[in-house]
């Protein structure tokens, strides 16, 4: 940079002092480009609106779509859903969903699968656990573990 | 008894000095002024015109090239700062740095350390010298070969701090303001050695020896 004539003596004393984060999202939503005044700028106010809407619904998918497929899990949480007589399927999706709260809320982060795999787990365990309940109870291995087995693919998600 | 040297008493260093002469020393006082006593200010600030080698000197000191740069050093956190611009137009440089110390807190003390004074922005060195010092607790330091090179406004509000042997040629100007008493210990004064001038009478004049050389920029 250089000391030219454009220097901004209050912009520059305003980063020196720690404000300058402040004042940029100010000027970004009260003098967009091509209006430095914008008393009366309703034009510009509406772009803006558009543009925090656009933001905001970017962050909401980053805030909630995106931990499906990233929140850490807590571990085989799916037995202790079916202690409490929970159905195997059912069990692993809310084993999922519980994971996915969890994370949301900032709480105890684990390891292996991810939620969405555990809820497509709990899924495809519909089909493969029809009809078939007693034998999934005496062969819990590959039915408790939600890290082992029938893992569907899930892209970005690794079974481990 | 020498709290002029870091309160907001703005010093005026000149004496005809400099690498011909042999007699160089307002540098590299400047130096150990902004390494001992202008520590007691929360920022510091070299403007470095002429591209001196006080990085060198002042290690701990961050050298940026502008006031622009200034700013986001301060922001990182550093209140030891040394400006050597990369352009030839100091008189912006110096109008900017004025106009940068004027919009930070009046409660942060600070002390700017001005180089070839005459060179600089003269509204830019006077309102440093007038109105910043108790306006923006900003003490100034301000450099100069020769006392009358610089504005008679300035010179009124500064201390005159004289190093180095005084030319018979400036006796009219310490004459002209009430410093005649000093003249004969100012011929006297041995290269390197400072006198600060703080009134008419000689017991006014607080006498220095030369810095160390490790100040030597």
């Amino acid at each position: 940079m250089s000391d030219g004539g454009e220097f901004d003596p209050s912009a520059a004393a305003m980063r020196a002092s720690g404000q300058m984060a402040d004042r940029e999202v100010d000027t970004a939503s009260s003098t967009p480009s091509g209006d430095s005044t914008t008393a009366d700028g309703t034009q510009d106010d509406e772009s803006d609106g558009g543009d925090a809407d656009a933001v905001g619904v970017t962050g909401a998918l980053a805030a909630y779509v995106m931990p499906l497929f990233t929140a850490p899990t807590r571990g085989p949480t799916a037995s202790t859903f079916e202690e409490y007589d929970v159905g195997k399927p059912w069990a692993r999706i809310l084993d999922g969903v519980s994971d996915y709260v969890l994370d949301l809320v900032d709480r105890d982060p684990g390891d292996s699968l991810g939620p969405i795999g555990k809820i497509g787990l709990g899924f495809t365990s519909f089909e493969t656990d029809q009809g078939d309940n007693d034998s999934s109870s005496s062969s819990d291995d590959a039915g408790d573990g939600p890290d082992h087995g029938d893992a569907p693919v899930v892209p970005g998600v690794q079974a481990t | 008894m020498t709290d002029y040297l870091a309160d907001t008493t703005h010093l005026l260093v000149t004496g005809p000095t400099g690498a011909r002469t042999n007699y160089g020393g307002k540098s590299s006082l400047t130096a150990w002024l902004a390494d001992n006593p202008l520590r007691e200010r929360e920022l510091v600030i070299v403007l470095n015109v002429k591209q001196d080698d006080f990085a060198d000197v002042l290690e701990d000191y961050e050298e940026v090239a502008s006031v622009d740069e200034l700013a986001d050093a301060m922001a990182d956190g550093h209140r030891r700062v040394i400006i050597t611009p990369q352009t030839a137009d100091w008189e912006t440089v110096s109008a900017n740095l004025e106009a940068f110390i004027r919009e930070l807190p009046s409660d942060m003390t600070k002390a700017v350390i001005l180089d070839e004074v005459p060179e600089l922005d003269e509204d830019a060195v006077l309102r440093f010298t007038r109105l910043h010092g108790n306006g923006a607790s900003c003490k100034t330091v301000a450099l100069a070969q020769s006392p009358t090179d610089v504005s008679g406004s300035v010179v009124k509000n500064c201390v005159p701090v004289w190093i180095g042997p005084a030319p018979g040629s400036y006796d009219a100007w310490f004459r002209a303001h009430d410093l005649g008493e000093h003249i004969d210990t100012l011929h006297a004064q041995n290269p390197y050695e400072w006198s600060v001038l703080l009134g008419p009478d000689a017991a006014d004049r607080d006498h220095f020896e030369p810095v160390s050389e490790v100040y030597i920029v």
